[in-house]
C-alpha cells in the first residue's frame, strides 16, 4: 500500500469508526487506482476514486443530471471558486495554493477533482469530506434546489 | 401596545358576583365578567359600531348558558365521590392548568370543569387534542383533553400522533363505553382504545377496577412528570367513572402526591462534568443546542449562564424556541452559517434525535449529548460524551465547573452569519416584491417580513406576542422572518410528525394559555397571539375559528393561500399522467369568509400593500374586543417552481428554519 493510500484509507476509516459514514469499504481498481464507497447524508453512496499516481481524488458524480452550462452548473462552479476565498472562515476555507478543485461535467454528471501533493494527502482527504458536506448542506441547501434533491436523493417532499 | 387581561377562567368568584350584580347575562356582561374577553373587553362594551356588534348583525350570538356557566364558581369535589370526581380532583391537586375537549365521557369533562380546571370546548376531538398540545409547548405545563368513545377518540389519533413526535406531556382521556359490553357491540361506538395508541404515547392504561382509580392517576402522573415527556393514554369505562366511593378508605394508594412520585432528578456525574469541560475548553467554536428538555426542566436561565461564562454558541431546535433569546450575541438560531462551522455540538434535551446529516453540523464535530434517559443516549448520532442528567442540573454543574472565556473570533463569526442570514432574507424579499407585483398576488417572503415588522419594530414589544408558527410551504418563508425572544414564544407546529392541519388547534391552545398567563406567558397575559398555515392545513382545523370566537380568544390567523397542496409540483412533473387534479383547490378560495361566518373577522389580502394595513385592524380588533381575524393571503401556488427562485427552500436545521428535529 502506498503512503497516500494509507493515508487516505486510514483517515476515511476513522469517519466510518466514529459513525458518520455507514457501509465504508475500499476497493483497489488497479495498481494506481482505489475506489471509497461510503454513504452519507443520501441514500445513494458516495464514491471516490484515488489516482495515488496522478495525486487526485475525484468525487464521482456527486450531482447527476446537470446539463453542462445550466444554471446548476455555473452556479456550482461559483460555489466552489467561493469555498477558496477569503470571505469563508479559516477552518473552512479550502486553501487554494495547497490544493486545486476543478469541476468536470461528464455526460450530465457533475464530479470533483481534487489534486495535491504527497504531503498534503491528509489535508486533501480531510477537505474533500467536508466538501462534500459544504455541498449536500450548503450549495443544495442554500440554492433552488428543493425538486431535484427529492428527484435526484429521494429525499422527502416534506 | 403591552395588553393584559385582567380576569381568567379561574376568577370565577368575582365574576359571578358581577353576574348576579348584572342578572341578565348579555355579549357585554360576558365578556365583561370572564376572563374570556381579551384586552379589549371594556371597549367592546363601548363600541357600538365595534366589530362584534357587525358579527351580532349576522345574527351570531353567545347564548346566555356560556357566560353563565363558565362565571360560576368552582366546586371542589368531596367524599362521597364519582370515580371521575376522584380523577378530577387528582388532575387539579396535580396541577393540570389546562383542559380541551369535545362532549362525551361526560362525567369526566363534567368533573373537571367543577374542579376549575380552565377548561374549553371545540368543535373536532383532534383540533382541541392539538389545542392541549399547543398549550403544553408554550408553557410547560401539562395539559388534558377527551373524547367520547369511538368516533371522537378515533379523531384524536393523528393529534395524539404529533404531541407524541413532540414529546408532550399530554393526558389523553377518552371514554370507553362499559366493560360489561366488551366485545358485544350493544348499542353504537364501540372500539379498544390502548391499541390504537400503541407507538404514540409514553404509557397507557385501561382502568377497569374502579377502587384503583386513585393509584392509576399517580401511575399517569409519575408517567407525565418524570423522564421524557409523551402522551399518557387513559380511557374510562362508565364503571370507573360512575363509581361512588363514601370515603377514602375505599381507594387503593390513596395519599399524597408526595409519597407517590418524587420531584428527584438525575444529576450528572463529576467526572462527566470534568470530561465535558475539557471538550469545551478545547473546542475553538463550541456549540449549544437546546432543545425540548431545556424548556420543560425550565432550565433557560442555566442555559444562559453557561453560554455567557465560556463564550458558547446557542441554537435551538424544538417544538418550541426562545429558552436562548435569538437577539443574544451568543445566538446561532438564525446564524445558520455558524451552524457548519461548529467544533464541538453539545444536544441538551434532544429528546427528537437527528439523524448523521439531518443536522448541518460538519463532520469533524464533536458531540456531547445531555439526556435524563441513559436508554437513548448513542441513538442515531454517535457521542464522544454521553451525560445522563436533568438539563438543569447538567447546566448547573457546567456552569461552576466552567471557567470564565471569551472567544472573540467565535462571537465575530457568529455576528457574520446572522448578518448573513438578514441579508439572505432581505434579499428574498426584495424578490418577493417583485414577483408579487409581476403576478399581482403575494409572496409568503413578503408575507414574512411584513409580519416581522408589525411584530418586532413597530409598537409592539418584540418579546410580546406568542406565535404559532405552522403550514408547509409558507413556514419554510415564515420561520425565516420570526423571532423568540423569551421561552415559549413561538410554538413550533409542524415539528417532527410534520402535520399542517393541527395549526388552528394549536392556536386556541397556544391562545389559551396567554389568555390566561400560564407558565412563561405570565408577562404576556391577554395579548393577541399570532398563528400561520396554509390553505391546505387551514382546511382541517378551521372550524376552530368558532371556538376562537366562542372564547374571544384574540388571535390573528394567516393563511396563506396558493390553491394547492404544498408538494402538488409532485402531480406536475416526474412522468406524472392524470394526477395534477389531485394536488390542486379551487382557485382564489375566501377563507376569511368562513371565519366571518363563525363569528369572527376576516381580511383578504391580494398585495403586498394590503399586508400591514391588515394587520393592524386584526390586532386592534383583537387587542380591543378579543375577536379573532383570519387573514387569507392570496398567493400562487407557481411561487413553489424554479420560476421563482429560491422556489420552496430547503430544510435546514438546526435553528430558526427547523422542524423536523
Amino acid at each position: 500500500m502506498t503512503k497516500v493510500l494509507e493515508v487516505f484509507r486510514s483517515e476515511l476509516q476513522t469517519y466510518a469508526d466514529r459513525g458518520i459514514f455507514q457501509n465504508f469499504s475500499c476497493i483497489n481498481v488497479g495498481e494506481k487506482v482505489s475506489e471509497f464507497k461510503f454513504h452519507w447524508m443520501t441514500e445513494k453512496p458516495f464514491l471516490l476514486r484515488l489516482n495515488v499516481v496522478k495525486h487526485e481524488l475525484e468525487l464521482r458524480r456527486i450531482l447527476p443530471s446537470v446539463p453542462y452550462r445550466s444554471d446548476m452548473d455555473n452556479a456550482f462552479r461559483r460555489f466552489l471558486l467561493a469555498r477558496c476565498a477569503e470571505e469563508v472562515p479559516n477552518h473552512r476555507r479550502i486553501d487554494g495554493k495547497r490544493l486545486s478543485i476543478k469541476a468536470r461535467n461528464k455526460n450530465s454528471d457533475v464530479s470533483v477533482s481534487i489534486g495535491f501533493s504527497e504531503s498534503d494527502s491528509r489535508l486533501a482527504v480531510k477537505t474533500s469530506i467536508n466538501l462534500l458536506h459544504e455541498i449536500f448542506n450548503n450549495f443544495l441547501v442554500e440554492g433552488p434546489y428543493q425538486n431535484y434533491m427529492v428527484e435526484m436523493f429521494n429525499l422527502p417532499e416534506e | 401596545m403591552n395588553n393584559k387581561t385582567e380576569n381568567t377562567q379561574t376568577d370565577t368568584d368575582q365574576a359571578s358576583e358581577k353576574l348576579t350584580e348584572d342578572k341578565t347575562v348579555t355579549r357585554r356582561n360576558f365578556i365583561k365578567s370572564t376572563a374570556l374577553a381579551g384586552a379589549g373587553a371594556a371597549t367592546i362594551l363601548q363600541n357600538e359600531s365595534s366589530k362584534a356588534q357587525q358579527t351580532d348583525s349576522l345574527g351570531i350570538k353567545i347564548p346566555e348558558e356560556i357566560p353563565r356557566t363558565l362565571a360560576e364558581a368552582a366546586k371542589p369535589a368531596n367524599f362521597p365521590m364519582t370515580g371521575a370526581e376522584v380523577f378530577a380532583k387528582f388532575m387539579k391537586d396535580e396541577g393540570v392548568a389546562g383542559f380541551f375537549c369535545c362532549p362525551g365521557n361526560y362525567n369526566m369533562i363534567n368533573a373537571i370543569a367543577a374542579e376549575g380546571i380552565p377548561s374549553y370546548g371545540g368543535r373536532c376531538e383532534g383540533n382541541m387534542t392539538s389545542a392541549a398540545d399547543g398549550f403544553s409547548r408554550v408553557t410547560g405545563e401539562i395539559a388534558a383533553t377527551s373524547g367520547t368513545e369511538g368516533p371522537g377518540f378515533t379523531n384524536m389519533i393523528m393529534n395524539i400522533g404529533a404531541a407524541n413526535s413532540s414529546r408532550t406531556p399530554l393526558l389523553v382521556i377518552a371514554s370507553n363505553k362499559t366493560i360489561g359490553e366488551d366485545d358485544t357491540e350493544h348499542g353504537i361506538q364501540t372500539a379498544y382504545q390502548q391499541a390504537q395508541t400503541d407507538g404514540l404515547k409514553k404509557w397507557g392504561k385501561r382502568l377497569i377496577t374502579p377502587n384503583r382509580i386513585y393509584e392509576y392517576a399517580a401511575y399517569a402522573f409519575r408517567q407525565l412528570k418524570t423522564g421524557i415527556p409523551k402522551p399518557v393514554h387513559l380511557d374510562f369505562p362508565g364503571e370507573i367513572s360512575r363509581a361512588r366511593f363514601e370515603e377514602p378508605g375505599e381507594l387503593q394508594y390513596y395519599y399524597d402526591k408526595t409519597r407517590y412520585r418524587t420531584e428527584s432528578k438525575a444529576h450528572p456525574n463529576p467526572a462527566d462534568i470534568s470530561r465535558a469541560v475539557d471538550m469545551i475548553q478545547r473546542a475553538e467554536r463550541p456549540m449549544i443546542v437546546a432543545s425540548t428538555g431545556v424548556f420543560y426542566d425550565k432550565a433557560w436561565d442555566a442555559l444562559l449562564r453557561v453560554a455567557e461564562k465560556n463564550d458558547i454558541a446557542v441554537t435551538e431546535s424544538a417544538p418550541m424556541r426562545g429558552h436562548f433569546s435569538d437577539s443574544h450575541a451568543l445566538s446561532a438560531s438564525t446564524g445558520l452559517d455558524a451552524v457548519r462551522s461548529a467544533d464541538l455540538v453539545i444536544l441538551i434535551g434532544q429528546y427528537c434525535m437527528p439523524s448523521i446529516g439531518e443536522f448541518a453540523f460538519g463532520p469533524d464535530a464533536k458531540w456531547i449529548r445531555i439526556d435524563p434517559d441513559a436508554t437513548d443516549i448513542g441513538r442515531n448520532v454517535p457521542i464522544d460524551l454521553g451525560i445522563v442528567s436533568s438539563e438543569k442540573a447538567a447546566l448547573e454543574a457546567l456552569e461552576d465547573a466552567l471557567p470564565v472565556r471569551t472567544r472573540p473570533e467565535w462571537r465575530n463569526e457568529l455576528a457574520a452569519a446572522r448578518k448573513a442570514f438578514e441579508d439572505q432574507s432581505q434579499e428574498y424579499y426584495s424578490l418577493g416584491l417583485k414577483y408579487s407585483a409581476d403576478t399581482e398576488s403575494i409572496h409568503p417572503a413578503v408575507i414574512g417580513k411584513h409580519l416581522q415588522d408589525f411584530l418586532y419594530h413597530g409598537d409592539i414589544a418584540p418579546d410580546q406576542t406568542t406565535v404559532v408558527s405552522g403550514g408547509y410551504g409558507i413556514g419554510r418563508y415564515t420561520r425565516r422572518y420570526l423571532r423568540a425572544h423569551r421561552p415559549g414564544q413561538i410554538c413550533n407546529g409542524a415539528y417532527q410528525y410534520g402535520a399542517i392541519g393541527p395549526d388552528v388547534g394549536y392556536t386556541v391552545g397556544v391562545g389559551a394559555a396567554v389568555q390566561n398567563g400560564v407558565g412563561p406567558q405570565a408577562p404576556y397575559r391577554g395579548a393577541p397571539i399570532v398563528g400561520i398555515t396554509g390553505d391546505a392545513g387551514a382546511a382541517y382545523s378551521i372550524m376552530e375559528f368558532e371556538t376562537l370566537g366562542k372564547y374571544r380568544i384574540p388571535a390573528i390567523m394567516i393563511v396563506y393561500n396558493n390553491n394547492a397542496w404544498g408538494v402538488w409540483t409532485s402531480g406536475a412533473g416526474r412522468g406524472a399522467v392524470r394526477a395534477q387534479h389531485m394536488y390542486l383547490f379551487q382557485e382564489n378560495l375566501r377563507y376569511e369568509k368562513i371565519a366571518e361566518a363563525l363569528g369572527c373577522n376576516g381580511e383578504y389580502v391580494t398585495s403586498p400593500d394590503q399586508m400591514t394595513p391588515a394587520l393592524e385592524r386584526a390586532y386592534k380588533l383583537a387587542s380591543d374586543e378579543g375577536i379573532s381575524t383570519l387573514i387569507n393571503c392570496q398567493g400562487k401556488k407557481e411561487f413553489w417552481t424554479n420560476q421563482y427562485p429560491p422556489s420552496m427552500p430547503r430544510h435546514f436545521a438546526p435553528g430558526a428554519l427547523a422542524y423536523y428535529k
